[in-house]
């Protein structure tokens, strides 16, 4: 009876094991990987897997009108098959990790600045240095661009090609200045000024219905906190300075003041975001990538500005996006044309027409969409004091970990902005 | 005497309807909020203050979800994925449990243990071997993929939840059956496995429930052909906004077949949830 019980068993899992195989199959209709597919010669045809993810569902669609304009006109038998994948609050990138180190994964995706270390050291990138090089299209990017992609990795290869930058800027309402009496501010000391200003009890009832900055105290808020640190002298490189803690104390102090939404402390992009399209907020710090979401909200009642800074100095964070070209890639050259007709190519003209973002190259700023866009010329003003937080070992740590939950502390008073500070540096620079 | 009737009735209402209906409200909000946003005008989704009863109704996000988004085809891979999981998961455990509780064989309690120590791992720890191996038997996105990967953590726990049931049920059962003339097999399946009903039930909701809403393992071993529901909704949260109209439909659409499942289920599942528990 044992016996019969033990086959009885064994046979039901060699069945499901095959009746799940079997639906699978049937079920799947995208390539496992094909990676190791690809077949390096140049008139056989060559398949390639891009994962990407997308903002919103018109981006999905639009990325895949682009590769399907790639697939049809690239006339080298390349076919790339593009997956999404959700951003998952960068958890993209660690499945990406995952899928990789687990023998499978594309052969090139979009990638952030920031986890660029992780894939480096583990030698998961492709070194596409000589093909950057001898591409004609080099010089439409500027060196601090290029600069940028190798200290990214830190190991001297240009593996992380630049997609779309996009440097932060102020988005604020003009009838909010008009009824607080303010002009736009051209020195942080005047930035500020305009925080407490654009504070208003618009209905009288003597509470606060305004508020005069949208502030990002949580996810992806230390972006942010750079715009702060430069007029007064400090810098990302050491956060343990006088001017570092000043600069810290005047950031808190717009929460202390009651000058942000008292949900600042766990706000991340999307709350940010409702502050400001809910009217509830005069200003916020974000990139060319909302603009078309404030034009369909506000109409005319929405412009921009630089974030002001200081004799002492002015910074802003480039929001990123690259593509990268996996070592597993068994053909560089057909990822590094699909790289090419994403830049300075059709793809790149689509998507910064669909989006507003790209690299400002020739075929983007030939077009009527960033002559028009009085937000483009904004941003790409911005992108002069455009800079990324220091590509340290552990800077995914800092950005996930550590960043919000100090800087929630910090702003509701429970540790100082000195010992804020000094987890903060411990953090980022691996001290 | 009426004064006895209103005091009584005060503290009905105090003591009772009133914390329930509280209770109730902070319980069943959450689900009336996610509906109303996903019948609301853009306008009125972002309004301020904020809007708690929609002054124009739409469906134009339903038609969004089902036509453009094609949800039908998240909710089918769910599905198959659910029923796959309860299916494989109960048959194991029920039988492995069975055999726990039955047979007394060497390794029995080393093997118990091990099933025990295997939910003290977290799923991201087994995320990269689980797809390695996914890939090598060609089950990467596929649901088969995906089922296999859940039960890894459905047949453990039910393993030990079964068998705390059938330590309950007496042996004497089995052996009527055996003097009566059933083999083993047939004492297991005419005698046993009516009386484990409602503990099955219970389980099987579990599993179907932990299947239905697993995100993690999801996100990796599948791919837009066999995108499972939590998967497909997270594709709505983009890095730089939340399509919440859609997130919201989505979600109401994804709770009601669990709350179908628990309205029949419900009468069974709780006996099988309490049974053993006033045995002596």
């Amino acid at each position: 009876m044992k016996k019969a019980l033990a086959i009885l068993l064994a046979l039901v899992m060699a069945l499901g094991l095959v009746a799940c195989g079997g639906t699978a199959s049937s079920a799947s209709t995208a390539p496992a990987s094909s990676a190791a597919g690809s077949v390096p010669a140049a008139d056989e045809p060559v398949s390639l897997t891009f994962w990407y993810w997308a903002d919103n569902t018109e981006q999905s669609d639009l990325m895949q009108s682009i590769v399907k304009n790639f697939n049809e006109t690239n006339g080298k038998n390349i076919t790339v098959t593009a997956e999404e994948y959700p951003w998952d609050s960068g958890g993209f990138t660690d499945s990406t990790f995952n899928a990789i180190m687990g023998g499978g994964g594309p052969d090139l995706s979009t990638m952030k600045l920031q986890a660029g270390k992780t894939f480096a050291a583990n030698e998961l990138y492709a070194d596409m240095s000589s093909y950057i090089d001898a591409w004609e299209d080099k010089s439409q990017l500027g060196d601090n661009v290029w600069e940028m992609m190798t200290n990214a990795t830190g190991d001297g290869k240009t593996s992380m090609l630049p997609w779309t930058l996009e440097g932060l800027y102020v988005y604020y309402r003009p009838s909010y200045f008009e009824q607080a009496g303010i002009e736009v501010p051209t020195t942080f000391d005047e930035f500020l000024s305009a925080i407490e200003k654009c504070t208003m009890d618009t209905d009288g009832d003597g509470k606060t219905d305004v508020y005069g900055y949208g502030m990002r105290g949580a996810g992806g808020g230390q972006e942010h906190l750079g715009n702060f640190l430069y007029p007064y002298g400090a810098t990302w490189e050491d956060l343990t300075t006088p001017e570092a803690v000043e600069a810290y104390n005047a950031y808190l102090d717009i929460y202390k003041n009651g000058y942000t939404p008292e949900s600042a402390t766990s706000a991340a992009y999307a709350e940010m975001v409702d502050g400001f399209k809910t009217g509830l907020t005069a200003m916020i710090i974000h990139h060319i990538g909302s603009y078309a979401t404030w034009v369909d909200t506000f109409g005319d009642d929405v412009d921009a500005f630089v974030v002001p800074g200081s004799d002492k100095g002015q910074w802003t964070c480039a929001g990123d996006t690259e593509l990268v070209v996996y070592e597993q890639c068994g053909n560089k050259d057909a990822a590094f044309e699909f790289y090419k007709y994403m830049v300075t190519g059709e793809g790149g003209t689509m998507w910064f027409k669909g989006t507003g973002k790209g690299l400002g190259t020739d075929n983007v700023t030939a077009t009527e969409e960033f002559k028009s866009n009085k937000f483009q010329a904004v941003a790409a003003e911005a992108l002069n004091y455009a800079g990324v937080l220091p590509p340290t070992d552990t800077l995914t740590e800092f950005i996930n970990n550590v960043w919000a939950p100090t800087n929630q502390q910090a702003l509701m008073g429970q540790i100082s902005a000195e010992d804020a500070l000094a987890t903060m540096n411990a953090a980022l620079h691996g001290d | 005497m009426r004064q006895h009737t209103v005091k009584s009735a005060c503290k009905t209402f105090f003591g009772l309807v009133l914390p329930i209906t509280v209770f109730l409200l902070f319980l069943l909000f959450p689900f009336y909020w996610m509906f109303v946003t996903s019948v609301k005008t853009n306008a009125e989704i972002y309004a301020n203050p904020l809007v708690y009863w929609p002054k124009e109704f739409t469906w134009a996000t339903y038609e969004k979800l089902f036509g453009y988004f094609d949800f039908l085809k998240y909710m089918k891979n769910s599905l198959i994925v659910a029923v796959l999981t309860m299916l494989l998961s109960l048959l194991v455990s029920t039988l492995a449990a069975y055999a726990f509780s039955r047979y007394n064989f060497p390794g029995r309690k080393v093997l118990m243990a091990m099933f025990l120590s295997n939910n003290m791992f977290p799923t991201v720890l087994l995320m990269i071997p689980l797809y390695s191996i996914m890939r090598q038997l060609g089950l990467l996105y596929t649901p088969g993929g995906l089922v296999l990967a859940y039960t890894t953590f459905t047949i453990p726990f039910s393993v030990w939840l079964i068998q705390g049931f059938i330590r309950d049920v007496p042996f004497s059962l089995e052996e009527a059956a055996l003097v009566d003339g059933c083999n083993r097999v047939s004492a297991f399946i005419r005698i046993f496995l009516p009386v484990l009903t409602p503990c099955l039930l219970a389980a099987g909701v579990y599993m179907f429930m932990q299947a239905w809403n697993e995100y993690t393992l999801a996100s990796m071993f599948t791919n837009p052909a066999s995108r499972t529901i939590p998967v497909a909704l997270n594709s709505l949260i983009g890095q730089l906004g939340v399509e919440w109209d859609m997130l919201c439909a989505g979600g109401t659409v994804a709770v009601i077949p669990v709350c179908i499942m628990f309205f029949f289920a419900q009468k069974r599942l709780v006996a099988g949830l309490t049974a053993g528990a006033v045995k002596g």
